[in-house]
């Protein structure tokens, strides 16, 4: 359908006006909220995603998709839950404890919500008991760590084990990212994902939702 | 290693890249030999297979790890590409290594820099009337009180009566030559000789990937010789945080995992020194005074100093202040009579080396109208400005390896065959290689070059994006057209050589590199926008930029200024101040006011911190295109 496509290359090209007016369009034409969502604006992203995993799109580029996404999802979002569609899931971000770098999270956290994730982010130098008060306070089952230095990663397994030993935190899906990692160093500090970038992040939080889902 | 052939017996189990470093060929790497980057990769070949025959890889070779799955293509694997720091050796094997670890790149040091000579060492011939005496030291007390006469409130080293020498006899009247080193306003040494030879001093650079030093003639401020090698402390990691991590007892370090480094790079040190005076004969006595440079850790960890404070935010050191101290009580291997000092620090990503480019460029005392920007690029770059009416701000960004070169596809450091230089005209690429060798890689000058080349003949779009060839204008030259490839999921552009990337001969720039690099200039250029904006100035107010680093040539402004590194700008006003670190120290080296000088730039300068501010992020994100 040629909206849809239209839907699409709104995102792809991170125009947030059209997004947001195309999507007002389709909703006063009786369109229903998670066709627009998973037919035009969903498969944008994939675009622009398997693009900048090839370098052909960037940070601004990804920033600006995602902003037009989450503009697209303030329309959306009431609408989903009145009719059941329920969201998929609470996630805690933040950097961790002696880091200050944060933006490699913030395009993370901006990926979620434009994908139906509910984040609460909380920023830089983040430690366990900040981590374990958020999963408290917002009752979140999924929770990323991210890390920029090798210092601070070397802080990360701790953290990982002081959260899994609280009483909130037990059962809570860890994912972590950020550039000194790899797969084998999140494996060794008992995450149970990594995400070596915004795009990969997304895929890797639907498939902890998942596994909280079979337990 | 091309063209050298090196037969080497290691126990087995033992990597390729280990047993090729014991030997004494160590093979280039970016991450220290910790499968972190590709610059190790070899081709492997059974034993006596040589050249571009067939390769067939010895039988006992384990598969390749996660981490060369990574780095390498398929494609590459398929052709017997391995990474020397994954391969175990169990048998006999020939590698083919293109990149065999370069020496360290030439930093020039500026010797023209004007200074009035006033030493705090100095060493002297003075005579006195011999009176043939009979009783040893007696001249050398006469000595020293002819001195306190001439030199009202001249001390003497407590440590000099143990070495006093023993004078030669002085005929009656004849005039007898001794040689005094005094320093600091203490008398140090004594020699009963009339020295023939020059006092020296020495200017050194500690780097995190390099050491540079230079040899200077106390007498003249000229330049004796010059010497640089590597840090041994490449072997722990090469970015600065896998070292302090090394020297965290708490981490991994264990117990004295502090001494270790400091051991490492005093002997370092100690090899620049003595290499330094091999090249001029001279004795390690006439070596008086010594200046150190270097970034915050390498501070620390040559003083010995606990480093764990700059892994963490607030990133801070443990000590700031200049330091002055004997070589010899850190295991250098001179006389207690030689003295040094250690720059001070000015933030934990500020580093003496900082103070050094201050003092050099004058930014403490910025004259005119309009302020001067210094950008010392590497991987965390530091930024000063030095603005009229003796303020002086500075702040330190985070841009990553790209500028030395580092995880770029075919990066290298600047050695012999680096291409530095890229030239597009008309549609006609040429290129530059250091020493004029044959392209073997890219280094930190060649990458900006080629960058700015590629999107001045559209190849690179002003988002970042390589075009493909079916994209390019219907002008554009077959010769560019042809160069555009495809491999590993991402786009290429061959700069020279065969069109593939499984020959060792080619040398090409990848989409993820030129992403390197935007994320490198958009953190500087965010950088300086904020320093500006905390200063209260805009970019009018920036008469003068100069860029230092470890470049093997000079940038060139027009292609600085192609990739925006720095906002718009004349370009009779960017000039490189190649080694600037060390020209300032030469200064502090020569003259005492200078040295002082180095304490106040510490006191007065004024440190921006960056890290986690939320408009670092919206600059770094606006910065990120290339100007259209």
């Amino acid at each position: 359908m040629p909206r849809d496509q239209e839907l699409a290359q709104g995102i792809i090209r991170g125009d947030r006006e059209s997004v947001v007016r195309l999507t007002r369009e389709e909703l006063d034409a009786g369109r229903e909220a998670v066709g627009i969502l998973n037919e035009g604006l969903i498969p944008g992203m994939d675009v622009l995603g398997e693009r900048f995993a090839r370098g052909e799109a960037f940070i601004p580029e990804l920033m600006a998709a995602a902003k037009a996404m989450n503009a697209a999802m303030e329309i959306l979002r009431p609408l989903l839950e009145a009719s059941g569609v329920e969201s998929l899931g609470k996630v805690v971000m933040g950097t961790v404890k002696g880091d200050m770098h944060d933006i490699g999270k913030n395009l993370v956290c901006m990926m979620l919500r434009g994908a139906g994730f509910e984040v609460i982010d909380l920023g830089v130098n983040a430690g366990a008991e900040r981590f374990i008060q958020a999963i408290e306070e917002s009752g979140a089952r999924l929770l990323g760590m991210s890390a920029l230095l090798t210092t601070t990663m070397s802080r990360m397994g701790g953290i990982i084990e002081e959260i899994r030993k609280s009483r909130a935190g037990a059962g809570v899906r860890i994912a972590v990212g950020g550039a000194p990692l790899d797969l084998a160093y999140a494996n060794k500090i008992g995450a149970d994902g990594y995400a070596k970038d915004a795009t990969v992040a997304v895929e890797c939080f639907k498939g902890l939702v998942a596994a909280l889902r079979t337990p | 290693m091309e063209k050298s052939e090196l037969r080497v017996r290691v126990p087995a189990g033992t990597t390729l890249l280990e047993a090729a470093r014991a030997e004494g060929y160590p093979i280039g790497t970016d991450c220290g030999g910790f499968g972190k980057c590709r610059r190790c990769r070899s081709l492997l070949l059974a034993p006596g297979r040589r050249g571009e025959a067939a390769p067939a890889p010895p039988s006992w070779l384990d598969p390749p790890t996660p981490a060369e799955q990574r780095q390498l293509s398929q494609e590459e694997r398929d052709a017997g590409w391995r990474l020397a720091c994954q391969v175990r050796v169990k048998g006999g094997l020939t590698a083919f290594v293109p990149f065999p670890e370069d020496r360290p790149a030439r930093k020039s040091i500026d010797t023209q820099l004007p200074v009035r000579i006033k030493p705090w060492a100095e060493r002297s011939t003075i005579w006195l009337r011999g009176k043939g005496e009979k009783e040893e030291g007696v001249l050398v007390e006469r000595t020293l009180s002819a001195l306190r006469r001439r030199r009202p409130g001249l001390r003497i080293d407590e440590s000099l009566a143990l070495r006093l020498p023993s004078p030669r006899q002085g005929a009656e009247g004849r005039d007898v030559p001794l040689t005094v080193t005094i320093t600091n306003g203490c008398v140090v040494d004594l020699e009963c000789e009339k020295s023939e030879r020059k006092a020296y001093g020495a200017v050194i650079d500690i780097g995190t990937t390099n050491l540079c030093g230079y040899l200077i003639d106390m007498a003249t401020g000229a330049l004796a010789a010059e010497s640089a090698r590597p840090n041994t402390q490449r072997e722990w990691g090469a970015d600065l945080m896998t070292r302090v991590l090394a020297a965290s007892p708490a981490e991994r370090g264990g117990k004295d995992a502090l001494a270790r480094l400091s051991r490492a790079v005093r002997r370092d040190v100690d090899e620049v020194l003595t290499d330094l005076l091999r090249r001029v004969r001279a004795k390690r006595r006439h070596l008086i005074a010594l200046i150190f440079v270097g970034n915050s850790v390498m501070h620390h960890l040559f003083l010995g100093l606990p480093v764990e404070s700059f892994g963490f935010a607030p990133y801070a050191p443990l000590r700031k202040e200049g330091v002055a101290f004997r070589p010899a009580e850190k295991g250098i291997r001179l006389p207690p009579s030689s003295r040094a000092h250690f720059f001070p620090l000015l933030a934990g990503f500020v580093g003496a080396d900082a103070v050094g480019v201050a003092l050099a460029l004058n930014l403490d005392r910025t004259k005119g109208d309009r302020a001067i920007l210094a950008l010392d690029l590497g991987t965390n770059v530091e930024i000063l400005l030095g603005i009229p009416g003796e303020s002086l701000w500075c702040a330190s960004t985070p841009a990553g390896p790209a500028f030395e070169a580092g995880e770029i596809r075919c990066g290298m450091t600047s050695g012999p065959g680096a291409v530095c230089e890229v030239d597009v005209r008309d549609g006609e690429i040429t290129l530059r290689t250091i020493e004029d060798a044959p392209p073997r890689g890219i280094c930190g000058t060649g990458l900006i070059d080629a960058a700015a080349g590629l999107l001045e003949c559209g190849v690179i779009d002003p988002t970042g994006r390589m075009r493909g060839a079916e994209e390019l204008p219907a002008g554009t030259p077959e010769d560019i057209r042809r160069r555009i490839f495809e491999t590993g999921g991402s786009r290429k552009f061959m700069l020279w050589g065969d069109a593939s990337p499984l020959s060792a001969n080619g040398v090409y720039l990848d989409q993820w590199d030129v992403r390197k690099l935007q994320a490198a200039k958009a953190a500087v250029r965010a950088g300086v926008g904020l320093l500006l904006a905390e200063a209260g100035l805009g970019w009018g107010d920036v008469g003068d930029v100069c860029l230092a680093g470890a470049f093997g040539t000079s940038l060139r402004p027009e292609k600085i200024l192609r990739i925006g590194l720095i906002p718009e700008k004349p370009p009779e006003h960017i000039r490189s101040v190649g080694n600037a670190a060390a020209s300032g120290a030469r200064l502090a080296l020569l003259s005492r006011t200078e040295l002082k000088r180095a304490g106040e730039i510490q006191e007065r300068v004024q440190y921006v911190e960056l890290a986690g501010r939320p408009e670092f992020e919206k600059a770094f994100i606006e910065a990120i295109p290339f100007p259209a």
